[in-house]
């Protein structure tokens, strides 16, 4: 009776859409929620005291060991947009090309690629307020102009769905446009590896890297995966290319979002081996094909990836190493395979 | 792999429903999902764009038989094509759906037929045509006819259904199940009679042979 009485309590005092526009689902657990919270908020007022001093004088984001450190705790929203837009590149991009974001939209426009677009509008984040027909301003105008920008720019990937998350997220981050879209530049030219090219492959390669990785760090998860010859793609596909978006918390995706773009998309398998690692006893319970592919929704909810500064603590010492030139070698050898393989 | 060759995997125990793996193609947006979530949990509402592939298990109840469905959902994007060919492995049931307000996607759900013949044997795995959205008559560019004759020309089991207002979404999967098991029977009294030709099933995952379409 008590801690329903305090399941309605916190209920009430926790907003029912949260800081970005997104209305919390119907099994929101306000009382765990408001528990963390009040640990995080006094972490977040700690951190924001930290950077204000840091950025303080306006100058440009200069790559450095504290800067890492600081991204690492994690960067302050009211700061967000200037760290990922000076550490990604996009700020130089931005700055070497002005104008060039509004030449694309006022070009001759691609039909088919406008369609494309066009069918994913009503379907991306329909549990946003901000994104829903008839709110003001509706960020549905703003996600098709950057998606249909950044076609244009990069025809090769055109429009591939995913990217409309991807989007989506940076411009509830930086409530700009043309910054959203040198952000997306960033991340879908630079920091991920030829993810949304017609043939995937860079995708199709990092599923590989990561099962890989899973063989050598967790070589029970990789067996029971082989038992039953389930294919990465089928539970992580949406990791790679959501980036966690609509997997994990808003808050804890975007503490991730902070690390991917200043130390690039080695995070994505810190985070994937973190979840994997943790829940690899409840994994190992799975008994059949659609039992795994339960388990590995199961691990991406609940408190440990709520919790987002542990988390990403965690991301850091779970896996363990996780060098650069390892992964390359893995990304080389499975692309080899998968080329082979047609 | 499991399930390569494509027959349906027996029941754990004795008695359990037989396990058949059902793939949802078509076009962005024709209501892939929306079906399978209708069908699996009684639901419509807005949903995401499947990136990849997303994946339900139901069990259907035809009176004196039962069998158990995996539903594998796959994204419609033209991009996703390529990762989507991993899912059609050992399937041995396919819903080609299009969005009878959209003739582009009915011509899409032709093209993904022949992916489809291309990768089984004739008659290795049955396929319904499904066309969706029927609640939108009044913006309808494929006719229930166009839809019924090309089902027909190319033997496919053929339906119109609306997700949205759950029309006919569950006489789908029955009536897919219905066939399966039909055939399944067939086979089995074939199999008795020893005829050779069942070696069909055990023959690996049919690449190279092309119906004569």
């Amino acid at each position: 009776m008590e801690s329903a009485g305090r399941a309605q309590a916190a209920r009430d005092r926790v907003p029912r859409i949260d800081p970005y526009g997104f209305e919390r689902p119907e099994d929101f657990d306000y009382a765990a929620y408001e528990e963390f919270f009040s640990t995080y908020l006094a972490i977040l007022t700690r951190r924001a005291i930290k950077w204000s001093r840091l950025l303080k004088g306006g100058a440009g984001v200069q790559k450095s060991m504290t800067l890492k450190r600081y991204i690492r705790k994690g960067v302050p929203l009211e700061h967000r947009a200037r760290v990922w837009m000076g550490v990604s590149g996009a700020q130089a991009q931005m700055d070497q090309n002005p104008g060039y974001y509004l030449h694309l939209l006022q070009g001759e426009k691609d039909d088919s690629l406008e369609e494309a677009i066009r069918t994913d509008m009503n379907r991306t984040f329909p549990d946003n307020v901000r994104f829903r027909k008839g709110s003001d301003p509706c960020l549905q105008r703003t996600l098709y102009n950057v998606l249909l920008a950044y076609g244009h720019h990069n025809r090769g990937v055109g429009y591939c769905q995913g990217m409309n998350f991807l989007a989506g997220y940076l411009i509830l981050v930086t409530r700009s446009e043309e910054e959203s879209f040198w952000l997306l530049d960033a991340l879908v030219g630079r920091i991920l590896p030829d993810y949304y090219s017609p043939s995937m492959l860079g995708l199709k390669t990092d599923q590989e890297v990561l099962g890989e990785l899973v063989r050598t760090k967790l070589p029970a998860v990789a067996a029971l995966m082989d038992s039953h010859g389930l294919l990465w793609t089928l539970v992580v596909s949406r990791w790679f290319i959501c980036l966690f978006v609509d997997v994990l918390p808003v808050e804890t995706v975007l503490r991730i979002w902070d690390c991917l773009f200043n130390e690039g998309s080695k995070i994505i398998f810190r985070v994937a081996l973190t979840l994997i690692k943790q829940h690899q006893a409840l994994i190992l319970e799975a008994t059949s094909i659609p039992d795994i592919c339960e388990k590995f929704k199961e691990i991406t909810r609940g408190s440990f990836v709520t919790e987002c500064h542990t988390f990403m603590q965690k991301i850091f010492s779970e896996p363990g190493s996780l060098s650069r030139a390892s992964i390359a070698r893995l990304r080389e050898r499975c692309r080899a395979r998968l080329l082979a393989q047609g | 792999m499991a399930q390569v060759d494509g027959a349906p995997r027996p029941g754990a125990a004795l008695g359990q429903a037989c396990i058949f793996k059902l793939v949802l193609l078509g076009s962005g947006s024709v209501g892939k999902s929306s079906l399978a979530l209708q069908y699996v949990k009684n639901d419509f509402r807005s949903i995401l764009p499947t990136v990849g592939c997303a994946f339900f298990t139901k069990v259907v109840d035809l009176g004196a038989a039962s069998l158990k469905f995996e539903i594998w959902d796959t994204a419609g994007q033209e991009k996703y094509h390529s990762v989507c060919h991993l899912y059609f492995r050992g399937a041995n049931a396919a819903l080609l759906v299009y969005d009878v307000t959209r003739k582009a996607s009915f011509c899409k759900a032709r093209q993904w037929l022949k992916d489809l013949e291309e990768e089984f044997h004739p008659g290795e795995v049955v396929v319904m045509l499904v066309g969706n959205k029927t609640d939108l008559n009044q913006e309808r560019e494929v006719t229930f006819e166009e839809g019924r004759e090309f089902a027909e020309s190319k033997g496919l089991l053929f339906m119109e259904t609306s997700a949205k207002l759950n029309h006919q979404v569950t006489e789908v999967f029955s009536a897919v199940a219905r066939e399966l098991l039909q055939r399944q029977e067939k086979k089995e009294g074939q199999r008795q009679q020893g005829d050779a030709r069942l070696a069909l099933n055990e023959t690996p995952p049919g690449r190279g042979r092309c119906c004569a379409h």
